[in-house]
């Protein structure tokens, strides 16, 4: 017998455990969480700040605000402010959730303090002049028409409409008008309002020691912080729809999108529920997965998971399939979601996705940049430091009942909008 | 500074040592010297329908997607035009199955009509999504078939037509896995919390007994001629927005004209203030987008410069316009010394984020070890710092001839 026919043995990963960041306040009370230094000569600052999308009182508004506030200034025009960064080597790129809005300082390490003063003096007090806001727009309208073409699109935007209200922070899509809508005063208000550098965390890691520490607070430390508190929009919902069709002529597929909201769930629902989308479509060994694209070949892809909504998660399932799957596709995942209530996972399946949802778990908190997103998530809904660790507890004690349970509450296909995009 | 380690197995595996303490994981990368440019022009797409084979199963391994989450680990693949690239992480205390899976499927994959079958409607279904359902989704097939007209570059990796892979054989098949399958093609990175003793006797257990099955990969493939005059082509696609494509082939990764375009592309239309974009999104607004970028492949290299035209922009003002703009800066209108520094420190910068990751770093290492020079990894920091304004200009100028242009229209679809 050969002995490539005996697997090695693959031991079980049932610890998790990481050095957390050493959280401080700078002189002024700005909130630092940095991650263990690496020797590795680049530093990656996170500023964060509790205000996304789900706080704004149109559409685009956030991120029109975060992407513009390096756009000019009283004395830099914005190639001025970008010129400057990029002399350094560094880059300070804005991103905006539901939840959140943050920018990313990235910089080797012996530039720190240049790129720092350069980011806080530039990014204080934008001016949002009117040329830069014409090319956003023109910008963003051009995007967002060739978006508009693709069935993904359509399927995602219309479920989140049917599911929460097209006014609902939740799903607030952006038309061109919306876009043509946005002008300098709300920009500024939302700017003033919450991206004020003293109303910011702020999320080191990287090659960041007690030198880099001396740096910012050197930069930072005089900024009195202010306060914020989690800024929400009102979230609605609305009945599910059975089923939203949207036809397109061109297309050569359909995008299929289902929906669920999940408010306001415990810290242990939030667990169980991460886990058991394991089994449905979390990764590539799931019911889904399996089933639609390897078994039958249905689709190059297939998935669900937990959507960051404003309160609480969506959960999604979504994949795209040639229109003559269509139909097969979406009775597959009905009955793969109505299985997992009546015939919940085996042993082998338990153990399968404990082995593979605890080694990830692990394995995410590998690198030198992993700590800033996982502290962002846990701000973000309110959660405990021990949320991971516990999360590794609970992979571990969870039982297929509990699974089938579970299921059988939140995961009823009829309890689900249904939307389909494409060549119907 | 990455440090590393290389031996090389009688079987003609060369393997990569590469250790970080600080992390807790193990990484296999193991790249294949097989890519599109290997493929028959009647059968393209194979390089890329391996990359789903390899997932199906080999000898002793019934399932390796099953075997990889037992591990707790996870696995990923990609495909380019010049080579196959496979990686695999696993909790370090898990090491070993790494080696038996990645090694098992190089010794013996399991290809049967069932597994062909999936994969092909798999890819099938890929192609569509990537090809047809997106806006330029067929970009690459049309810049490609633009730029080459015998070598086999001119295919994308998915495969020049959609019929190549459906009528694709289960001998077919089986014929390129024994070509390009084997220790000799093929260069393996173990990276992360495993000691260079235990990556020794683990490769030794697990790939020494691995015959070669076919030769190494010379990487001869048919040449074309230089281009001479404009070629051009129009089309419609799915984007409302239409555009205009200019591209150029470029020299080979090994090449230091390669970084030196690499610069210049990043200067001339790589941000937001380079001229392109502030020329023409900006100030006088032809187009909603426009950039440029250099494709630095191991065999040939690839100028990319293009526009999206806003609403009462016509094609051939956009190409006047970004043709005016390569010129100038070429005649050294725009770039000073400071350009210079600015675009060594960004790209010294990209070099530092993109090696603190220890997968990039295994991709790395294998990526230049198939380059045939390992070590300038090492240096390769040096090819952007030895590149002056000067040498820049000149690459540039022996490489974009304004009026050699491949050109590509895009109209928005009418029906």
């Amino acid at each position: 017998m050969s002995f490539r026919m005996l697997a090695p043995e693959a031991k079980t990963i049932k610890t998790l455990s990481f050095i957390p960041p050493t959280e401080s306040l700078l002189r002024g009370g700005i909130p630092l969480a940095a991650s263990p230094k690496r020797d590795l000569g680049v530093v990656k600052l996170l500023f964060y700040w509790p205000a996304g999308t789900a706080a704004q009182t149109a559409p685009m508004q956030a991120r029109a605000a975060q992407t513009l506030r390096l756009s000019g200034n009283k004395t830099h025009s914005s190639e001025q402010i970008q010129e400057g960064f990029e002399y350094l080597g560094a880059s300070a790129n804005p991103d905006v959730g539901l939840l959140s809005s943050t920018l990313v300082l990235q910089t080797q390490k012996q530039y720190l303090e240049e790129a720092l003063k350069w980011l806080l003096e530039q990014g204080a007090e934008p001016v949002f002049p009117e040329h830069e806001l014409a090319v956003f727009k023109q910008v963003e309208t051009s995007s967002l028409l060739r978006r508009m073409q693709t069935p993904r699109y359509w399927s995602g935007r219309l479920c989140y409409e049917a599911l929460y209200g097209k006014s609902s922070p939740d799903s607030s899509f952006a038309d061109s008008a919306d876009i043509e809508a946005l002008n300098r005063e709300d920009l500024g208000r939302w700017h003033k309002q919450h991206l004020a550098f003293s109303a910011c965390r702020v999320f080191a890691s990287g090659d960041f020691g007690q030198e880099e520490h001396a740096v910012l607070e050197r930069v930072m430390g005089s900024m009195t912080a202010s306060k914020t508190s989690r800024e929400e929009g009102v979230a609605s919902l609305l009945e599910p729809q059975t089923q939203i069709k949207h036809r397109m002529e061109h297309a050569q597929q359909v995008s299929l999108y289902m929906g669920k909201a999940l408010p306001e769930l415990s810290m242990e629902a939030m667990q169980t529920a991460s886990f058991v989308n394991m089994f449905l479509g979390g990764f590539f060994g799931s019911r889904l997965m399996q089933d639609l694209r390897e078994t039958r070949g249905l689709t190059y892809g297939i998935g669900s998971g937990l959507a960051q909504a404003s309160s609480g998660f969506t959960w999604y399932i979504s994949g795209e399939m040639n229109s003559a799957n269509a139909d097969a596709a979406v009775e597959a995942c009905q009955a793969i979601m109505t299985g997992l209530s009546t015939s919940p996972p085996t042993g082998e399946e338990l153990e399968k996705a404990r082995r593979y949802a605890s080694g990830q778990l692990r394995a995410g908190f590998d690198g030198p940049f992993s700590l800033p997103s996982k502290w962002q998530f846990l701000l973000q809904n309110n959660l405990p430091e021990n949320y991971y660790t516990t999360y590794m507890d609970r992979i571990w004690s969870i039982t297929s009942d509990e699974i089938s349970d579970f299921a059988y509450n939140y995961l009823r296909p009829d309890s689900f909008t249904l939307a389909l995009a494409g060549n119907l | 500074m990455i440090s590393y380690s290389r031996f090389v197995l009688p079987n003609g595996l060369r393997v990569i040592h590469h250790f970080d303490p600080d992390s807790t994981v193990v990484i296999l990368n193991t790249l294949f010297n097989v890519g599109a440019r290997d493929e028959s022009p009647d059968k393209t797409g194979f390089a890329h329908l391996f990359e789903h084979l390899m997932f199906g199963g080999s000898k002793n391994v019934v399932s390796y997607d099953k075997a990889v989450e037992h591990a707790g680990g996870s696995n990923n693949a990609f495909t380019n035009n010049e080579y196959t690239n496979y990686y695999i992480t696993v909790p370090s205390e898990n090491a070993e199955t790494a080696f038996w899976l990645e090694s098992d499927r190089m010794f013996q994959l399991n290809i049967n009509a069932k597994t062909l079958e999936v994969q092909r409607g798999v890819v099938v279904e890929e192609f569509k999504q990537r090809c047809h359902n997106a806006p330029f989704g067929m970009l690459w097939h049309h810049l490609r078939g633009l730029l080459y007209q015998n070598s086999p570059y001119r295919w994308p990796t998915i495969g020049e037509d959609i019929s190549h892979i459906e009528n694709a054989t289960l001998k077919d098949v089986e014929a390129f896995y024994k070509k390009h399958y084997h220790p000799a093609n093929a260069v393996l990175c173990v990276a992360g919390q495993i000691s260079l003793e235990e990556t020794r006797v683990l490769c030794e257990k697990w790939y020494a007994d691995i015959e070669p099955t076919g030769s190494v990969n010379s990487n001869v493939y048919e040449q074309d001629p230089a281009n001479t005059g404009r070629r051009f082509m129009e089309t419609e696609d799915l984007s409302p927005n239409p555009a205009v494509f200019l591209v150029w082939k470029g020299p080979e990764f090994n090449n230091p004209d390669s970084a030196a375009l690499e610069l210049f592309a990043d200067l001339l239309g790589g941000s937001e203030i380079s001229p392109i974009y502030t020329r023409w999104v900006k100030e006088n607004p032809v187009f909603n987008d426009a950039a440029c970028f250099y494709v630095r492949g191991i065999g040939e290299g690839m100028f990319v410069l293009y526009g999206v035209l806003n609403d009462g922009q016509n094609h051939l003002n956009g190409e006047a316009c970004l043709l005016q703009t390569i010129k100038d800066a070429m005649d050294g209108k725009f770039f000073t010394e400071r350009h210079m520094e600015r675009v060594k420190n960004k790209a010294t910068s990209s070099l530092l984020f993109e090696k603190s990751s220890l997968i990039n770093r295994a991709h790395k290492l294998c990526f230049f070890e198939n380059t045939g020079n390992l070590d300038a990894i090492v240096t390769e920091d040096s090819t952007y710092r030895n590149t002056n304004l000067h040498s820049m200009l000149k690459a540039a100028v022996s490489t974009i001839q304004p009026d050699n242009a491949a050109v590509l229209y895009y109209h928005p679809k009418t029906s």
